[in-house]
């Protein structure tokens, strides 16, 4: 009777995981070697012991990793005491016993006495904030100091909480709550709902809490403490579980000290807690499921026929064997899916190989052709005494299975055009040259024809990509073919050198043939030299540098720019003797001025008359300087103006009448 | 032709006999003026107008002394007189000056 509920029990579960395996999402990641590389890599600055909290973070992270801390233990030791020795403040004091946990070398009665000592004198304090409570019940239950009054601290909590009920004061309540009297803890559980309702969904993927990954990692364990302390189910669903551990896991390459020490510790709780909501015994069915969390994975997803075992790794989140012995835990194929097909159930427990992390079957079993398949794998506890079963127990797989291939039936020949029938070919095997070059002309064509098998299954294939690539022997120039796939499930390729000569730039001469056969399913490609070609088409072209070749491999021209050209100048001889030409009416004005027996009689010599001829001379000389500067011409101009009206003044006083006598 | 011969015959000997000197000094740097000007436009004709806003400047430059010159000449002529009422020939020559070195100042600057 019990045999066959189990079996029910069993069979209904697969069903609802089948259900709802398209919206669950399977965690194929854990921590890696190289993600634990990274963390050590990061916990590095911790050992300077300039900073207690980050040496906490870092001796139980390397506690969590089992590693070795890389310092001596005594150096950490006298760090703890020392700070011990000059702080009451309850973070350190936290931090203190936290490394005296993972310590155990550096624990001493002494320390914990006194430890407590510090904590009690603190407990005096009535405004006591909800973080120092955290501190203190973490710090009383690490020295394993037995509350007796209970009763402040639950005062001390309702309060905090009353005056400001915000995330992470509920979040650090769920981890003081658990050492409170059952009734209270009570209470508490009951607000882990409010606290679900605020969390924010990325991409219907991952959970996380405004706040980042130290406060949601801080939630989700202070769920698990709570849970685990009432002996309860954490009111949380498997998709709710597995969003949240997705957020974790992609949150692997953090490199804060804290942010690794609550990635670790909440790893650490989903891998191995005294949860379980599903016990047969009492027959009571409860299909969130809280247990262990396990990452299955393949390292290698691709099997052939030489390589028919499929190979699959179930860890815990820390790359470790999910139990100790093996046998506790079965691994079935439950269904196999071709690409585009409905999936078949074949239901096939694996082998666990002696390291108890690889289970091993066989894909001969299941008659497989190559193709694209996902697997269906569940994982179930086997033992019933082990009261721990597994959330994400379905996880779906890809594999591919690849063949090898080989070429039949290779023919290559030339033919002339009017014939029909492609009599007289070469046979050719893989990987052998054809001996004796091929000659085309204008009026002949070029057939290649082959057929492609599965080695093992003599089956006709048909390949995603098979070409016939033609290289020029002397200037390197390619010409690419696709062989035609044709009803009788052969490869043809015809090339008519009448019409395809400008594919090949009409250009003759000798050409290398290479076959190319690839396929994503193909265990191993083919390139294949297979002959030597002389083509000669009728509008014959000399042999060139591929267009390719130069643009790649060659100089580019070189960029002329034209400048402006300079208009044509006079010869200097010709500008100098016009210079001369354009002076010498001066040279007539004065002689017409002395002919009219001009005179420089009445040039007053004074100040101002020189001051005013200089000063026109200056002002026509800063002229051709006025970009210069504008200020001496300023100077010039009233120079000039200032003197020049005393000229005028002088003149006035001289008759004009003798000027103005016409002259004789 | 032999009445246009005496025609200016007599032009020239009007001209000798009656302009006042202060004119006739006038007419001559007019007439070095024009010339000037002449010289510059054959040598753009035959050579080219390169550089062309110096030809440009020297040739306005002509131009512009030609016809401050004349200016000066109608307000110093005393048969004028009439015309400009209180403008002195100093006034006038001043008035030439001060034209003069504005316009050279814009010819400086434009002959680049």
């Amino acid at each position: 009777m019990f045999k066959l509920k189990k079996f029910v029990l069993c069979e209904f579960f697969t069903i609802i995981c089948l259900f709802c395996g398209s919206q669950s999402i399977n965690t194929v990641t854990y921590v890696s070697p190289i993600i634990k590389k990274e963390f050590i890599l990061s916990l590095e600055d911790a050992w300077k012991l300039d900073d207690i909290a980050n040496v906490h973070y870092a001796t139980t992270s390397y506690g969590l990793l089992k590693e070795k801390i890389p310092i001596s233990e005594k150096d950490v030791c006298n760090l703890i005491e020392k700070v011990l020795s000059q702080t009451n403040s309850l973070e350190l004091l936290y931090h203190v016993t936290g490394i005296s946990k993972d310590l155990p070398t550096c624990t001493s009665s002494q320390l914990l006495s006194n430890v407590g000592k510090k904590i009690l004198e603190s407990t005096q304090n009535e405004n006591v904030g909800i973080e120092d409570l955290f501190y203190i019940t973490s710090t009383l239950k690490i020295i394993s100091s037995s509350v007796t009054d209970t009763t402040f601290i639950n005062k001390a909590l309702k309060r905090a909480l009353k005056s400001n009920e915000t995330l992470l004061n509920l979040a650090y309540s769920f981890h003081i709550g658990n050492i409170l009297p059952k009734k209270e803890i009570e209470s508490l559980y009951d607000k882990i709902n409010s606290v679900l309702s605020q969390v924010d969904e990325i991409n219907s993927e991952y959970y996380q809490f405004e706040g980042g990954l130290t406060l949601t990692s801080l939630v989700v364990e202070g769920i698990y403490k709570l849970s685990e302390a009432l002996n309860k189910a954490p009111p949380l669903t498997n998709i709710q579980l597995t969003k949240f551990l997705n957020y974790f896991l992609s949150r692997m390459p953090v490199s804060r000290p804290r942010g690794i020490f609550g990635l670790l510790q909440i790893l650490s709780k989903l891998t191995d807690n005294d949860l379980y909501a599903w016990d047969i015994e009492i027959e009571n069915l409860n299909f969130l499921l809280f247990h262990i969390y396990i990452s299955i994975n393949a390292p290698d997803n691709v099997i052939s026929n030489e390589n028919s075992m499929i190979a699959i790794r179930v860890t815990n989140l820390f790359g470790e064997p999910v139990f100790k012995d093996s046998s506790s835990l079965t691994v079935s194929l439950v269904t196999i899916q071709k690409k585009d097909t409905r999936a078949t159930t074949v239901k096939t427990f694996l082998t666990p190989l002696a390291d108890k992390i690889t289970y091993t079957v066989n894909s001969k079993d299941f008659n497989l052709t190559p193709d694209f398949y996902e697997f269906t794998f569940i994982v179930n506890v086997n033992d019933k005494n082990n009261k721990k079963s597994i959330v994400n127990n379905e996880h779906i797989l890809p594999f591919k299975y690849t063949y090898n291939i080989k070429i039949e039936n290779f023919q290559i020949g030339v033919i002339d055009s009017e014939q029909t029938s492609s009599t007289n070919l070469n046979k050719l095997v893989y990987p052998n040259k054809l001996k004796e070059k091929l000659n085309v002309d204008s009026q002949q064509r070029l057939i290649i024809k082959f057929s492609l098998k599965d080695e093992n299954q003599d089956k006709s294939m048909k390949v995603q990509q098979a070409f016939i690539k033609l290289i020029h022997r002397i200037n390197k120039n390619e010409v690419n073919f696709v062989c035609q796939f044709d009803s009788n499930r052969n490869f043809k390729l015809t090339i008519d050198t009448s019409n395809s000569g400008k594919i090949f730039n009409y250009i003759s001469g000798d050409y290398e043939i290479i076959l190319i056969i690839g396929d994503m399913l193909i265990s191993s490609s083919i390139k294949w030299s297979l002959a030597t070609i002389k083509f000669k088409f009728l509008l014959d072209q000399p042999v060139t540098q591929s267009e390719e070749m130069y643009y790649y491999y060659y100089p580019k021209p070189e960029i002329k720019h034209l400048f402006r050209e300079p208009e044509r100048r006079p010869p200097a001889v010709v500008s100098n003797i016009f210079t001369g030409f354009v002076l010498s009416p001066l040279l007539i004005l004065l002689i017409l001025w002395m002919k009219l027996k001009i005179n420089m009689n009445n040039f007053p010599f004074t100040l101002s008359a020189f001051g005013f001829h200089g000063g026109l001379g200056r002002q026509n000389l800063v002229d051709t300087h006025y970009s210069v500067s504008f200020v001496p011409l300023v100077r010039a101009i009233s120079c000039t103006l200032s003197t020049g009206s005393r000229i005028i003044e002088g003149e006035l006083q001289m008759s004009n009448e003798e000027a103005l006598l016409p002259t004789t | 032709m032999p009445q246009l011969l005496s025609v200016l015959s007599k032009f020239k000997d009007e001209y000798l006999n009656t302009t006042p000197k202060k004119l006739k000094i006038i007419d001559a740097y007019l007439l070095y003026i024009l010339l000037t000007g002449i010289i510059q436009f054959i040598y753009c004709c035959l050579v080219g107008t390169f550089p062309f806003n110096s030809f440009l400047s020297g040739f306005i430059s002509c131009v512009s002394s030609f016809i401050l010159a004349v200016c000066l000449r109608l307000q110093i002529n005393t048969q004028n007189k009439d015309d400009f009422k209180g403008i002195s020939p100093e006034r006038a020559f001043a008035d030439f000056i001060f034209a003069h070195v504005i316009l050279h100042l814009v010819i400086m600057n434009f002959i680049g």
